[in-house]
């Protein structure tokens, strides 16, 4: 797993404030919460948007990325990213 | 018998409310908002129903209803961090929210329900610009647009009639409306973002003016609305209510880039 996974990191992220504390202060823990790949915590953790939109994780939760300023994702770089 | 009175269909861009605090009087979509409510307010209704789709913000793949109802007795939202707006209390109408659901589970509906409102800002906005008096209740209905495989359009459609039955049959007194929410074109998130499929808003706005609902149905599949974003499923609650109109033309139909606004009028 798993493309669920990364959804609902993204979905945790934007509605549990104490879990967004967690992916910002103690990565670690906060992604040993889910079963993830390694490949998959790369294409997350270096904000490779458009790897994980082939993968298919939605879009609208990856959406989620530059409000909450996580993974070096931002507003500007947003649309270069996710096409690649 | 309760009686439906009016419906308006409108766009619900979660930043919209803030977009209009910081420019009033100058943004298009707020003149036409304003527009839609002076429909609504002239109908008078007493209970709102909305339809509209969640932005995974009460749903997620871990439990994804195609049509759920909100039976919810009272609720406070929005509830994502990024639609920023007033917050607001919203009654809800349980009575007629389980009437609805029990009235559609005998009509081969087998909707879900929640007693927790989904705070999303498809419902919060439209409510933010059209209905001012808090204490209108509300009744949400909820179409999955957001996580394919969507429902048919045929489906959604004829789950619009039968909410139009059941309002007839409904032993109250209530003036209701209906309210649709989302988009006819509009990407959120992924690399078609900032486009707009002119084409299928001109179709869609087009057969909606003339009331040829059967011809949006059978040309709103989920391949032809996902081709114009990402969340042009959400048209799918437009054709909801579309279901309940019968052969009611609209009153005024507009469109602002991938988004339209429509208010019909039909008290007999």
């Amino acid at each position: 797993m798993s493309v669920y996974g990364i959804n609902k990191l993204l979905f945790r992220a934007e509605h549990e404030p104490e879990f967004l504390a967690l992916l910002k202060s103690n990565l670690e823990e906060a992604l040993g919460q889910f079963s993830l790949t390694p490949t998959e915590q790369g294409t997350l953790t270096r904000g490779d948007l458009k790897a994980m939109f082939d993968m298919g994780v939605h879009p609208f939760l990856l959406n989620h990325l530059p409000r909450h300023d996580l993974f070096g994702v931002t507003r500007q770089n947003y649309f270069p990213r996710i096409r690649g | 018998m309760a009686k439906l009175v009016a419906a308006v269909a409108t766009p619900h861009g979660p930043m919209l409310p803030q977009q209009v605090l910081e420019a009033p009087g100058q943004l298009r979509q707020e003149a036409l908002m304003k527009q839609v409510r002076e429909q609504l307010e002239a109908a008078e209704p007493d209970l709102i129903i909305t339809v509209a789709s969640d932005h995974f913000t009460h749903f997620f793949f871990n439990n994804l209803p195609q049509f759920c109802v909100g039976t919810f007795e009272e609720a406070e939202g929005p509830a994502e961090s990024y639609c920023r707006m007033p917050h607001r209390q919203v009654k809800g109408d349980p009575a007629l929210a389980k009437g609805f659901l029990k009235y559609a589970l005998e009509s081969n509906f087998d909707l879900a329900f929640t007693e927790e409102m989904g705070r999303d800002h498809s419902v919060l906005v439209p409510l933010h610009f059209l209905v001012h008096d808090t204490d209108v209740p509300v009744v949400p209905l909820y179409v999955n647009a957001l996580a394919p495989p969507l429902p048919s359009a045929r489906r959604a459609y004829s789950l619009g009639q039968t909410l139009g039955q059941f309002i007839e049959a409904w032993p109250g007194d209530q003036r209701v409306a209906l309210l649709a929410s989302g988009s006819v074109s509009l990407e959120v998130g992924g690399p078609m973002v900032g486009t707009t499929d002119n084409k299928w808003v001109n179709t869609v706005t087009g057969l909606l003016e003339q009331g040829n609902y059967a011809s949006i149905v059978r040309r709103a599949t989920e391949r032809r609305m996902l081709a114009a974003g990402n969340v042009s499923g959400e048209f799918l609650c437009w054709i909801t209510v579309c279901g309940a109109l019968g052969a009611k033309r609209p009153v005024f139909v507009e469109k602002d880039e991938g988004a339209a606004f429509a208010a019909w009028q039909l008290e007999k």
